[in-house]
């Protein structure tokens, strides 16, 4: 399921989502916007896997979707965080800090 | 969320990205050239946002279902190719095997019919054959072979003996005894038919355990003397004869003259105790002193005669007592009876006990083994068409590869494209199964019809069989999905690049390329041997049948019209009854049309006969001056005349031998010979039949040799004597024999109304033509021939399908290499035979493989055979050539298309 994306692991996406909802609800196009500006393009995100993503953390009932308006006049969806997203993004952040602590204890110690 | 709503979104997207592009300055086509690259593949992402909520599976089934029919439209040749043989396998095998299943294995419709048994006794050394048809008669020796059945068991009792089997309650819960009197004359409601009467014991229906539909079924208290004469009727002949069975209850049946009160209504599947009948009336058995005239219950004694053997007889065992050990209970007690009752020379007799669950099995032993030879011919048929349609899906799937190529290159997954060409199987294999349901319920009805045109009253109805239909689908099914996926498997792992660029016919991997064709060909030979093998078991059941049709009989069948009366159900006395006979004989033989008129007591060929004790003497047969069993055939005036059986000396049985002191007598060839030593030397002579004490018979004419009383039987020795001498035989049924100028059937409807004319309250039996009479004897060959026939064509058709599928296949596969030798100067009729050879070469494998397990397998069938060997060897050079004969038609016409390629064509085709 994840094959395609070029993320750098598996729940990447779903945080750097999570984590733009968190200054507020967007749409698809804005948060892809958004990712790609935030990480200066280094990430290559592919846009078409943003929808997936978005439905999976609807299912987990980590997000909200409301129906609105695009800047085209177009009917798109409006995506916000719940409580229950607030919890996961935290739970996601934490990981990812000791994850990153431990690679680099453990690259200390190989270097040194 | 459906689709359009994420299209939708998914397009927003794109759309605000091409926006922002174009202010930022980019061309618009640019912008949303980049808008959509960024974004990449639209379907996918819907897809995979569908797929997050688990509803995308219906959806995609539903589009591989459209994608599925699209695709079989577009091959409209293979699909109906793999779908004709699909419906013919399941068809013909749910046809057989429901027909089986309801001859053979079908219940009574009774509670727990396999703790039920029939009672029947053996003589050592008894007699075989039968005789039908009649009712109850007096004479015992008459009565031991009337009761026998095909086995030499006979399943008749005297009520003495049936009441020593009630007593032993220490085996059995229930004992049952009913005799059956078929075509008896009914009157109810005004009208009268003629039906199948059964007068029942009263532990019938209590034995049985059959609930009445409406009412109450007969109990124990209405068999008395001197009860209330009541009756109960089957549901269809209430409904038909008061429109509603409620309407039936309370009134009046009458059978033979006398009344009685319906008091209930058998429910609707319920036919009686045995199934080649339907019961219409039920009636107690004590009731029989009642509706008979006294010469048919022994003068009022028939309950207590001993040795008047008229009772059918079933018991109900009790739980925990097997057949084995009643009967072996059985036996010691009926010996005994029995050799007390056969009186001054006691004879012996074994007491057998047989499966009662299915009721009376004459009609399956006839036909159980031949049915188990059809069921292994059609599962043969099942095998061709799954090889068929396993061919077929191989060479289309060769001839996909690059098709599937493409599709994965373009971004499906691999399970969706095996996902989609399993549908694809899965959409054949159903149309398939739907049409081979109806082909077999077609086929169950046919098969019904033809097995009921032998018998009268023929109340089987063989349903289809849903286990069976759903097996066979099941079989098609898995094969069609196998065969359909091992290609797709393995297209979906080629390297899509190296699939792309080769053409079909380039040699690419060489080994990869002999495994489709050599498991084709493969396929295709085996085929062939099975249809071989089928043609020639048609083959020899066809020349069997055509053997019987064209025995000689000895006497003139065609345009023989026949049907029965009976006057002493009319209460005629014997000299009425003769007196009456004669009169509708010449009444009827004035019908314009009519050359020749005679009566007969018994068919000359339905396989039942007469034989009494005759003493001969004067005769040169050692020990012929004691009691001798004789073959005879009471017939009245002109018979041998209107048969057209030769006189070889004296003269036919006339009108005024009635008068005669001695019954006037007709020797046939055979027993002139055998007594006398000559066709001269019988005329005149005398001979002594006992039949209601001794008769003097006298030999007056000596007729060529016919068949009596089958077609298989050797022509006996037998007499024909003048029924008119003894009331015995003249009350029997009497067939009134008229020969036609023309068609019999026309003559039928004159016939009738003179009958009515002359008697109303005469009821007519069956009227029927002598070769419909011949055709029933043979109705057996006359299935197996037709049905195998019909096998071995439908194996044929099958194969050649197959044939030709893979010749066209191999044809396209090949078609630059065939360019390239026209272009190198071969010929079209070169090219044409090249494939040819190849067809023939395939034809002899299979045939290598096919002859020698036919002529091993041969053995087999030889009891179905007559007048041919099982290895007969003109039959095999047939079948040989037929096979060969179509499987070249069947290359032919792709073989020919490619005898016409235009080089240029073929060279430039990919």
């Amino acid at each position: 399921m994840h094959e395609d994306d070029r993320s750098l692991f598996p729940g990447a996406l779903e945080m750097m989502i999570l984590q733009t909802l968190r200054s507020g609800p967007s749409h698809g196009y804005a948060l892809a916007q958004v990712i790609k500006r935030n990480s200066d393009d280094l990430l290559q995100v592919e846009e078409g896997s943003l929808y997936p993503a978005l439905q999976r953390m609807l299912k987990a009932g980590w997000v909200n979707a409301d129906w609105g308006m695009s800047p085209t006049n177009r009917k798109i969806r409006i995506y916000k965080l719940t409580p229950a997203g607030r919890k996961q993004l935290e739970r996601e952040v934490s990981r990812f800090e000791r994850m990153l602590e431990g690679i680099s204890r453990a690259m200390k110690a190989v270097q040194s | 969320m459906t689709w359009n709503q994420m299209r939708s979104e998914v397009e927003a997207h794109i759309e605000e990205r091409a926006h922002d592009l174009i202010e930022s300055g980019m061309p618009e086509r640019d912008a949303w050239a980049q808008a959509r690259r960024e974004f990449g593949n639209t379907t996918l992402a819907i897809e995979r946002s569908r797929e997050v909520w688990g509803w995308n599976w219906l959806e995609q089934l539903g589009r591989d279902v459209r994608y599925a029919y699209r695709a079989m439209a577009a091959n409209r040749l293979f699909t109906a190719l793999a779908v004709a043989s699909l419906a013919l396998g399941i068809g013909a095998n749910t046809a057989i095997y429901s027909f089986m299943e309801s001859i053979l294995l079908r219940s009574l419709p009774v509670k727990d019919p396999q703790s039920l048994a029939i009672l029947k006794f053996q003589r050592p050394g008894a007699h075989k054959g039968s005789v039908r048809g009649s009712g109850s008669n007096g004479n015992m020796s008459m009565q031991i072979t009337s009761g026998g059945s095909f086995d030499g068991l006979i399943s008749a009792f005297p009520y003495p003996a049936f009441e020593l089997f009630e007593k032993r309650t220490d085996l059995f819960e229930g004992v049952l005894a009913y005799h059956g009197q078929p075509e008896a004359r009914i009157t109810l409601n005004g009208g009268s038919l003629l039906g199948d009467v059964d007068y029942v014991s009263g532990g019938y229906f209590p034995t049985l355990g059959v609930k009445a539909a409406l009412g109450r079924t007969l109990q124990p208290e209405d068999d008395r003397l001197g009860a209330p004469p009541v009756a109960n009727v089957s549901l269809g002949l209430a409904r038909q004869w008061f429109g509603d069975e409620h309407q039936a209850l309370g009134k009046s049946v009458a059978a033979s003259g006398v009344n009685f009160t319906i008091v209930g209504v058998t429910p609707r599947d319920f036919f009686g105790a045995n199934p080649e009948k339907s019961t219409s009336v039920y009636l107690p058995l004590h009731s029989f002193l009642l509706t008979q005239p006294l010469r048919f219950t022994e003068r009022g004694k028939i309950f207590t005669e001993k040795a008047t053997y008229w009772l059918d007889t079933m018991v109900r065992l009790k739980p925990g007592v097997t057949r084995e050990r009643a009967q072996a209970a059985l036996d010691p007690t009926f010996a005994e009876y029995f050799r007390e009752a056969s009186g001054p020379t006691p004879q012996k007799a074994r007491m057998i006990a047989m499966d009662g669950a299915r009721g009376l099995d004459s009609l399956r032993h006839d036909y159980e083994q031949p049915l188990y030879v059809l069921m292994a011919m059609v599962a043969l048929i099942l095998t061709i068409a799954c090889a068929n349609i396993a061919n077929l899906l191989l060479a289309r799937a060769s001839s996909r590869k690059r098709e599937l190529a493409v599709r994965l290159s373009l971004g499906a997954s691999r399970g969706r494209v095996i996902r989609q060409l399993l549908t694809e199987s899965l959409v054949l294999s159903l149309i398939g199964a739907l049409l081979g349901l109806l082909f077999a319920k077609w086929g169950v009805q046919t098969l019904t019809a033809m097995l009921a045109m032998g018998r009268q009253g023929f109340t089987l109805r063989a349903e289809l069989n849903w286990p069976v239909l759903a097996a066979t689908v099941a079989i098609s099914l898995v094969s069609a999905m196998a065969f359909g996926l091992a290609p797709a498997l393995r297209s979906t792992k080629l390297d899509v690049f190296s699939s792309l660029r080769a053409s079909p016919s380039s040699p690419g991997n060489p080994k990869r390329r002999w495994m489709p064709i050599n498991l084709g060909q493969a396929l295709i030979v085996a085929q062939i041997a099975l249809s071989f093998l089928l043609l020639m078991g048609a083959g020899l059941f066809v020349r069997t049948l055509s053997k019987l049709q064209s025995i000689e009989l000895g006497f003139n069948p065609k345009n023989l019209l026949i049907f029965e009366i009976n006057t002493l159900q009319a209460g005629y006395q014997h000299a009425s009854s003769i007196a009456f006979h004669e009169q509708l004989r010449q009444k009827l033989s004035a019908i314009p049309g009519v050359v020749n008129s005679t009566l007969a007591a018994g068919g000359q060929l339905d396989g039942g006969n007469w034989s009494l004790d005759f003493r001969v003497p004067g005769s040169v047969f050692p020990d012929a001056e004691n009691k001798k069993e004789t073959l005879l055939l009471p017939v009245g005036p002109a018979y041998l005349t209107t048969m057209q059986i030769p006189i070889l000396a004296g003269r036919d049985i006339t009108l005024e031998d009635q008068t005669r002191a001695s019954t006037a007598a007709v020797a046939s060839e055979s027993f002139a010979k055998k007594h006398f030593g000559s066709i001269g030397a019988a005329l005149g002579r005398h001979a002594s039949m006992n039949f209601e004490g001794d008769q003097d018979v006298e030999i007056v004419g000596v007729v060529k040799d016919a068949r009596y009383p089958d077609l298989k039987t050797p022509m006996p020795a037998m007499l024909y004597v003048d029924y008119r001498h003894q009331s015995g035989f003249a009350s029997q049924f009497i067939r009134l024999v008229l020969r036609t100028a023309g068609d019999p059937a026309q003559t039928a409807t004159a016939a009738r109304q003179i009958l009515r004319q002359a008697d109303p309250g005469v009821p007519m039996g069956m009227m029927y033509t002598q070769q419909m009479t011949i055709d029933s004897t043979i109705i057996q060959e006359i299935l197996f021939a037709r049905l195998c026939a019909a096998f071995a064509i439908l194996a044929m058709i099958i194969a050649c399908i197959g044939l030709y599928g893979t010749t066209a296949y191999s044809v396209s596969r090949r078609t630059s290499e065939i360019g390239i030798r026209m272009a190198l100067g071969a010929q079209g009729k070169t090219v044409l035979a090249m494939i040819l050879r190849e067809v023939v070469l395939l034809g002899l494998a299979g045939l290598a493989i096919g002859v020698p397990i036919a002529l091993a397998l041969s053995s087999l069938v030889a009891s179905f055979l007559y007048g041919i060997q099982p290895r007969d060897p003109l039959t095999v050079a047939a079948a040989i050539v037929a096979m060969m004969l179509g499987a070249l038609v069947a290359a032919y016409v792709p073989a020919q298309r490619a005898a016409r390629f235009d080089p240029m064509v073929a060279l430039r085709h990919e």
